[in-house]
């Protein structure tokens, strides 16, 4: 309401530009709106083009701003969807462990964010819909393989009981803020932050995209 | 006018249906009983459904799914009362005197949306309605006064005449009068006779004489597997609030379906995108199964609706409609579209989903409908200059704002005017029961001149000191200080507030192709006819 929106212009020391990714169905808007809102909503909407959300957490004594796009699952989306990968500096690649066919697809998502996002974006991937245990299609260990050889974080969650939701978000902006810490000390100064901040120039249009791109630091 | 004989004809149906109209009304009073119970116990089921645990918290349905409850909305009429304004997604459907009238349609006009205090708001709203009509005829009431909604029904009425005329005159009104047929839809078509009127528009006898077997046809087609299970995952999230749909496997959800993998059959290029279906959503809420695919068809593949590009392979529409959007907004409003620009805030974020959805997602119901009336009666056009219209009247909260909390604040203009919380619930019921309590001290004196006009009205002398004494307490019910401090929000929904801004602005043709160019896929774009 109006008090998160006048708590906007708080100051923060790090803004972490966060996309949520993965098939249509999974579970990505209500992931999100358990984070930020911690609200479940059983009769949710299919998400139509991309939704927003932000909430300011505190890691090791830095507030960080978290800003966290939702995007469409379905594959034509894409086109609009892509440009959010821009200056994202983490990825959750959410699959449904009780559909196999969206586990199917992670590696074909994997290459979308190669694709389009920075190289040093870290990515997780969540296994949501973990309360539908009974119904279950794939296997932790089988979902932990994928990580390790795909090199990512791995976390199983379920955005109805909330259990693991806090953890994804923290283990993931954690994992971030360890990195752009290590890269402020290697540089000895403050611009690699600077560069994350600079990630919230979020440019939809491919042409002037080009132009915006912040340079140097952590982006291509 | 110019047509003697057609004037004179339609002021003989005029006065036929004036003389209906007291009939009608004393229908509705009786009905209005039954619709308060049925919306009191939605009111009940809606609060435990919203804040019980997520499990388990589904039922209620048969009370959902009642027919013929009521009638009379608000969502084709002016100057809404606050307690409307409060609520603004009154959907209750009249029930139309229609020959296209389903039983869709009926669960629909007898639930109202499904959500606590909105159910409550479409109790307060019939009841002040029917009383309202009531008071045309004989007995004058303390609630219509109140909440003025006499004015309204007596125009809805009005109009529902202009409608049955024009609709039985259809090839003057649709060629030499065309212009004045749409500035008569920009004012909203009544719901009694809305699922007609788009299908005049929407030209559905036309298509079904052509091809009289085109839903049949389409539903045997053998359909893309990849394009069923799209469809298959978003029933249940299309509309998943509404009586309609929320029922897995139930008559709406079956209906959707089944129009959903029609379309996908006979459209190979766009099949099924996300979007579609709450597009089908809304006209199976005023139309059964095969009319409905009929207008989707329509409004789909033909002029000037050709909404298929909005859902093509690359979405590539949707952002020149984005690009439209932004440089209608710089020309109305440079220094707001600037601050925009400067926190990065783009209409694909906040845009797509009434550009794909043409206003069905996210919006009052009121607002869906009164954007449909103009969508098929003048094309995609309309679309875009409402989505540039909310951004407008929200603008002096927005201009403050930093992108977090401009799309924020856009997402709750989506949500907290229409989701309502506990409170409003409370809020609602508390009117309600107070608009009975004064219905009941009016109960005797039925005679009462005082409430012939509305509360606007200065003019009528107070017939009795008791119907004087009545209105000041439902007045502060209904009172603008009873509204919450962020009640902008409402206004910016305000059917007719909004619908008479976005027609307020001037945009050219010239200026739209300009704009359609400069986004240079100005090809793929959906015509914008003027």
């Amino acid at each position: 309401m109006a008090a998160a929106s006048s708590s906007v212009d708080d100051a923060y020391d790090y803004l972490f530009k966060l996309v949520l990714i993965g098939d249509s169905g999974v579970g990505k808007t209500n992931l999100l709106s358990q984070f930020a809102r911690s609200e479940f909503n059983l009769a949710s909407k299919a998400t139509i083009g991309v939704e927003f959300a932000w909430k300011n957490v505190t890691i090791e004594g830095d507030v960080i701003k978290a800003q966290i796009w939702d995007t469409a699952g379905q594959e034509r989306y894409r086109a609009i969807t892509n440009a959010y990968y821009r200056g994202a500096v983490g990825a959750l690649l959410v699959y449904d462990i009780a559909k196999r066919v969206t586990f199917d697809h992670v590696e074909a998502w994997l290459k979308e964010v190669r694709e389009h996002a920075d190289s040093k974006i870290v990515v997780m991937l969540v296994g949501n819909k973990s309360d539908l245990s009974q119904l279950r299609q794939v296997s932790t260990d089988e979902a932990q393989e994928l990580a390790k050889r795909e090199g990512l974080a791995f976390i199983e969650t379920s955005a109805l009981t909330k259990s693991g939701v806090d953890t994804t978000f923290s283990r993931i902006l954690e994992e971030i803020h360890r990195i752009v810490k290590e890269q402020e000390l290697d540089r000895g100064d403050d611009d690699a932050a600077a560069v994350v901040a600079d990630g919230e120039a979020v440019v939809v249009d491919d042409d002037k995209a080009d132009a915006k791109a912040p340079s140097g630091g952590c982006c291509k | 006018m110019r047509n003697r004989e057609s004037a004179a004809l339609s002021r003989k149906r005029r006065r036929d249906h004036a003389l209906h109209l007291e009939e009608r009304i004393s229908t509705l009073e009786s009905q209005l009983a039954d619709a308060e119970d049925v919306n009191r116990r939605l009111a009940v089921e809606n609060a435990a459904l919203r804040h019980s645990t997520p499990l388990g918290c589904r039922g209620g349905g048969a009370a959902l799914l009642r027919p013929g409850a009521m009638s009379g909305n608000s969502s084709s009429t002016p100057s809404t009362p606050p307690s409307a304004i409060r609520h603004p997604a009154t959907r209750a459907v009249a029930v139309p005197a229609a020959p296209v009238a389903s039983p869709i349609m009926l669960t629909r006009a007898a639930a109202g949306r499904h959500s606590a205090s909105q159910s409550s708001a479409v109790a307060t709203h019939v009841s002040s309605a029917s009383s309202m009509g009531a008071s045309t005829v004989s007995a004058p009431s303390a609630i219509a006064s109140a909440a003025g909604v006499r004015p309204r029904l007596l125009q809805e009425c009005a109009r529902e005449g202009k409608w049955l005329d024009m609709l039985s005159n259809w090839e003057l009104w649709s060629g030499r009068k065309r212009r004045h047929l749409i500035m008569r839809a920009r004012k909203g078509i009544p719901d009694s006779v809305r699922a007609m009127a788009w299908a005049r528009f929407l030209r559905v006898a036309e298509l079904r004489a052509a091809k009289p077997t085109l839903f049949a046809d389409c539903l045997a087609a053998a359909p893309v597997l990849k394009n069923v299970r799209a469809i298959e995952l978003d029933i249940g999230r299309t509309f998943p609030r509404e009586p309609l749909f929320y029922e897995r496997g139930g008559i709406g959800q079956q209906s959707l379906l089944r129009v959903l993998r029609a379309y996908a059959a006979c459209d190979d290029e766009v099949g099924y995108c996300q979007g579609m279906a709450f597009l089908a959503g809304v006209l199976l809420s005023f139309c059964p199964e095969e009319d409905a695919f009929l207008m989707l068809f329509q409004l789909m593949k033909s002029e000037p609706y050709m909404l298929r590009r909005l859902f093509l392979p690359g979405l590539r529409a949707v952002a020149t409609q984005c690009r439209i959007i932004e440089g209608l907004l710089r020309d109305n409003a440079p220094r707001f579209a600037a601050h925009l620009e400067a926190q990065h805030v783009m209409p694909e974020m906040w845009a797509t989903s009434w550009l794909m959805t043409a206003f069905s997602t996210s919006v009052p119901f009121a607002v869906t409908a009164r954007v449909w009336d103009c969508l098929v009666a003048e094309g995609y056009k309309p679309v875009v200059r409402v989505a540039v219209a909310v951004m407008l009247r929200a603008s002096p909260h927005v201009a403050k704002l930093e992108l977090e909390g401009i799309l924020m604040t856009m997402r709750e203009l989506h949500d907290a005017t229409f989701e309502p919380s506990v409170s409003d619930a409370a809020h609602a019921a508390a009117e309600a029961a107070a608009l009975a309590e004064a219905a009941a001290s009016q109960g005797g004196r039925g005679e009462d001149a005082s409430g012939a006009e509305g509360p606007g009205a200065s003019t009528p002398p107070r017939g009795s000191a008791a119907a004087a004494s009545a209105r000041p307490a439902t007045a502060s019910v209904l009172a603008p200080a009873a509204r919450r401090a962020d009640d902008w929000r409402l206004d910016v929904w305000d059917p007719d507030g909004l619908m008479r801004h976005a027609f307020s602005l001037r945009i050219s043709r010239k200026r739209l192709s300009q704009l359609a160019a400069n986004a240079s896929v100005g090809s793929a774009a959906p015509d914008l006819p003027g």
